[in-house]
């Protein structure tokens, strides 16, 4: 039997390295996350030999890897939280559409998920950042493109079965409108999956986004995105291992206790485990 | 008796608490015999399937007490390996569903193959005759053509049938039977029940009707035993039951189903709904619907007296 | 008199497999029904004899492949938009599953009004009274408007579907096994609140069913259907007391006694009810008949015939 409890490790993991820095970076990061401090560059953090004012170390400029860290947190949620919004919407709309209408419709919006999902997204991503050059919306568009396909497949699946069940029919019957149907009967029997993917795809983009980043086909430097500071301690791994460590650290951390909440949220909003 | 069962208890642990959907349920099955055993949802009966077979849902329900005596042996003392052993050989299930009792990506000859090997093997020529058998057995129309085909290439009479044919493979003493016919068509249902009979008449088989349908019970069974709540609230012949019913529940549940011969007026319905096990009330649970409760019906529960000769019921108030 | 519902040579074909190519399934293969005001006129048959896609057809959810339907005169497949909404206030549903049946996420006041919402302007206050009212008839406390399904019993999911059913005041309700998912103890409770409902309120109700007592308890007149057409129809108590059909004898006799006492002489039909794919020459009864009177029966289709109070579609009864 799942647990219902709310999992306190993940949360407060979650606001410690990514909610948090994302509010209050500005206040709580010990130094200018571009401000670079030559004489101090490629300090090892404080337990490994470093001193108290560069806590994780500094990279080769002698920036500080904390304030980097904490600022990159606001890159990753604004990102995330952006592009979940856009694709979770553009995806579940043309599900719903796709699902409802079935016939034509559903055969154009379908094949276009096929597409999409064939398409390799890093491909994709270059195409843009060639035609388009490195920016912030390059990376938007990447994820939208990235996510609105599971979406709609998923959403689609269940208004398939959703428009057959008797409720639909006895409001058909009751002489509802079509956008009354999809929209007080459908949709909100929908929305717990929209919610739960968009929970366990929010580790997805993060992940996108530092891998897009680590390539250089993400948000141009100098803005510290963690892909970036990770791709920074690229030739320094055997010498200065904490600029790419920590960096890694954070992502690896927040995506693990997204993953856990999402699979919490799943199993608190599904139906079929509230019974008993 | 084959079978024998005392003061069982199944308790489960849910986020409501927890819920006791079997309470000190005692019966016997003799050989040869249908024992109806007749409930609403959550009445606890088909709970008490399970427990017989000792397949409740792990881990959230458990037997607290009781003795379940199975052709004379103890089978809540057993390991799970020996349960194994002892379910099929001596006692077998068909469920509600023959869509879900099946294997749907194996062949119809596989899965009864597969039965059969369990506590006979044998050489496969040997298995696969015996198979062919069965299947004619229990009634199936071309059984050698029938082996090859997939589940859902059956109609649900058929694959009934070959649920039905899977768990008689091995000759079980006692056959627990729930709804098995609640999914079939009318004359798809009589034929079935004509069936069990048949094959009760020549094997002499022990069978548990679980059902909440009094047709079934007035065609099939030989004895009733009625659950209310978790409760065995009354046990009696057949016969008894029908024509003169001890318990106020049993009386009021035989009155309210409608019958082909007497069509006028209004039905006599019981008032209120089926009380949720999470919050049964102190005394009887019925006594919130009984016409009959007194104030000593809503504070304690009453002791099962025994009314008639071989029936039994557990009411303050029977009616005599 | 014209008869409030009057389907007439009504059929639904539905064609399978890629691009329709596949095999061809007649699931109602030409009806002929009339059901008058205020009366009950119930439609028995086993699983894939038709019923259920009849009841699409008249609830103007699917369009026929042939015949036609007509409520009150009007061809239901034609009707303009603004009789479309008449229709929807004028022919309600009840449907078998009450757990199915209510939106999860739609508090009952919402449920219940929906046909007002949809075909009505009323005020949020009208409404509110009207979903009061109606919940008081089926027994139901009007506080409970503000729930959601899952705070109630089967039996009270079934009221609130019948009170939803019953707010647009219809002239005509198709209760499709509106027992049949309850708890025994609670299927006399909505039997008898159905019986009450049309004694007072003088609707008619199209019952669809395979359970024979219920159908005998609420019905006036009885239609028993076969792989996609009606064979026998007539007054309930002649259908039940003299059945003329073979199959219909057959079903009456399958259905299952009241008490261990009742003597039937039961007859049990040879194999199972074929698939509408594959509809038998001839009288689609005729391979598990116990009548079969000869090649008549193989290749001639029977129409059907008054006989007695009902009409039969048998060659028995054809002389």
């Amino acid at each position: 039997m799942a647990s219902s409890r709310l999992p306190v490790i993940p949360l407060a993991l979650l606001v410690l390295v990514l909610l948090g820095p994302a509010l209050l970076a500005d206040l709580i990061a010990p130094h200018d996350p571009y401000q670079s401090h030559l004489r101090n560059r490629l300090q090892p953090p404080v337990f490994a030999g470093g001193g108290w004012e560069f806590i994780l170390g500094t990279d080769r400029l002698g920036r500080c890897i904390l304030s980097r860290i904490l600022h990159g947190a606001r890159y990753a949620v604004a990102i995330s939280a952006v592009g979940i919004v856009l694709g979770a919407a553009l995806g579940s709309a043309l599900g719903l559409l796709a699902g409802y209408a079935r016939g034509w419709t559903d055969a154009v919006v379908m094949r276009l998920v096929d597409i999409s999902f064939a398409l390799p997204s890093v491909l994709l991503a270059l195409a843009l950042a060639v035609v388009f050059g490195p920016s912030f919306s390059a990376v938007l568009a990447v994820i939208v493109f990235v996510l609105w396909a599971s979406f709609a497949r998923q959403v689609r699946g269940e208004v398939l079965s959703l428009r057959e069940r008797d409720f639909v029919a006895r409001a058909r019957v009751a002489g509802a409108s079509h956008l009354r149907i999809l929209s007080r009967h459908i949709l909100p029997n929908v929305a717990n999956t929209i919610t739960v993917m968009a929970t366990l795809q929010l580790g997805v983009i993060i992940l996108l986004e530092a891998t897009l980043s680590f390539l250089g086909i993400g948000v141009p430097r100098p803005t510290p995105t963690w892909g970036l500071l990770v791709a920074d301690g690229r030739q320094f791994v055997v010498s200065a291992w904490w600029i790419s460590f920590f960096p890694g650290l954070a992502i690896l951390l927040s995506v693990l206790s997204i993953n856990l909440l999402g699979d919490w949220l799943r199993d608190r909003l599904d139906p079929r485990l509230q019974q008993v | 008796m084959v079978l024998d069962v005392s003061n069982l208890s199944v308790q489960i642990r849910g986020k409501a608490g927890v819920i006791h959907p079997v309470d000190d349920v005692s019966f016997s099955l003799r050989p040869g015999e249908t024992l109806g055993l007749v409930g609403e949802s959550g009445s606890g009966k088909s709970m008490t399937g399970l427990a017989l077979m000792r397949l409740l849902p792990q881990p959230a329900a458990r037997i607290t007490q009781g003795r379940i005596t199975l052709a004379g042996q103890d089978i809540l003392a057993f390991s799970d390996r020996q349960m194994r052993s002892v379910r099929g050989r001596d006692i077998s299930m068909i469920l509600q569903d023959p869509q879900t009792s099946l294997n749907p990506v194996w062949r119809i000859g596989a899965q009864v193959i597969e039965a059969l090997r369990l506590h006979a093997p044998g050489p496969s020529t040997a298995l696969r005759v015996r198979a062919v058998e069965l299947l004619r057995w229990l009634g199936i129309p071309a059984p050698e053509a029938r082996m090859r085909a997939f589940p859902h290439e059956l109609s649900g009479g058929m694959r009934q049938r070959v649920v039905g044919a899977i768990a008689l493979s091995s000759a079980p003493k006692v056959l627990i039977a729930d709804e098995p016919t609640t999914a079939l068509d009318v004359t798809i249902q009589a034929q079935f029940l004509r069936l069990l009979r048949d094959i009760q008449a020549e094997t002499g088989l022990s069978i548990l009707f679980i059902t909440h349908d009094f047709g079934v019970v007035a065609r099939l069974c030989h004895r009733v035993m009625v659950m209310y709540a978790g409760r065995v609230v009354e046990t009696g012949p057949v016969r008894r039951i029908f024509s003169a019913p001890a318990h106020p529940y049993t009386r009021a549940l035989v009155a309210s189903v409608p019958r082909l011969d007497t069509p006028e007026g209004r039905l006599p319905a019981i008032p209120g709904q089926p009380p949720a096990l999470w919050s049964l009330p102190s005394g009887c649970a019925f006594a919130p619907r009984c016409p009959l409760a007194d104030a000593r019906c809503h504070l304690k529960a009453p002791p099962t007296v025994v009314t008639a000769p071989g029936q039994s019921a557990a009411c303050w108030r029977p009616v005599a | 008199m014209t008869a409030l519902l009057e389907l007439s040579r009504l059929a639904r074909h539905f064609t399978t497999g890629l691009a329709g190519r596949g095999p061809f399934v007649r699931a109602l293969d030409g009806v002929d029904l009339q059901v008058q005001a205020g009366e009950t006129h119930a439609v028995i048959g086993e699983s894939g004899c038709g019923k259920t896609t009849m009841a699409r057809l008249i609830l103007n959810l699917d369009r026929p492949t042939a015949g036609k339907a007509c409520f009150d005169d009007q061809d239901i497949h034609a009707l303009s938009a603004k009789r479309l909404r008449w229709f929807r206030r004028d022919v309600q549903a009840v449907f078998q599953d009450p757990w199915a049946s209510l939106n999860p996420r739609m508090r009952v006041r919402d449920t219940v009004a929906e046909a007002l919402i949809a075909t009505t302007s009323l005020s949020r206050k009208e409404i509110d009274a009207r979903v009061a009212r109606a919940l008081e008839e089926v027994e139901l406390r009007p506080d409970q408007m503000r729930n959601f399904p899952h705070e109630f019993s089967g039996g009270q999911r079934q009221r609130i579907a019948i009170a939803s059913a019953l707010i647009s005041n219809p002239r005509l309700i198709i209760l499709d096994e509106p027992v049949s998912a309850l708890d025994v103890s609670i299927r006399a409770q909505i039997m008898n609140l159905l019986k009450d409902l049309q004694r007072d309120r003088g609707m008619a109700f199209l019952l669809i069913a395979h359970d024979l007592a219920t159908t005998r308890f609420l019905a006036d007149q009885v239609s028993v259907m076969y792989l996609g057409r009606i064979v026998e129809t007539g007054p309930a108590e002649e259908v039940f007391a003299t059945p003329r059909h073979p199959y219909t004898r057959a079903l009456i006799s399958a259905a299952l006694p009241s008490d261990p006492d009742t003597d039937s002489a039961e007859i049990i039909l040879k194999g199972e009810s074929p698939s509408p794919l594959s509809v038998p020459q001839g009288c689609p009864f005729h391979p598990r008949c116990p009548c079969f009177i000869g090649s008549i029966c193989e290749t001639d289709r029977p129409e059907l015939q008054s006989s007695g109070r009902s009409q039969v579609s048998c060659h028995l009864h054809s002389r």
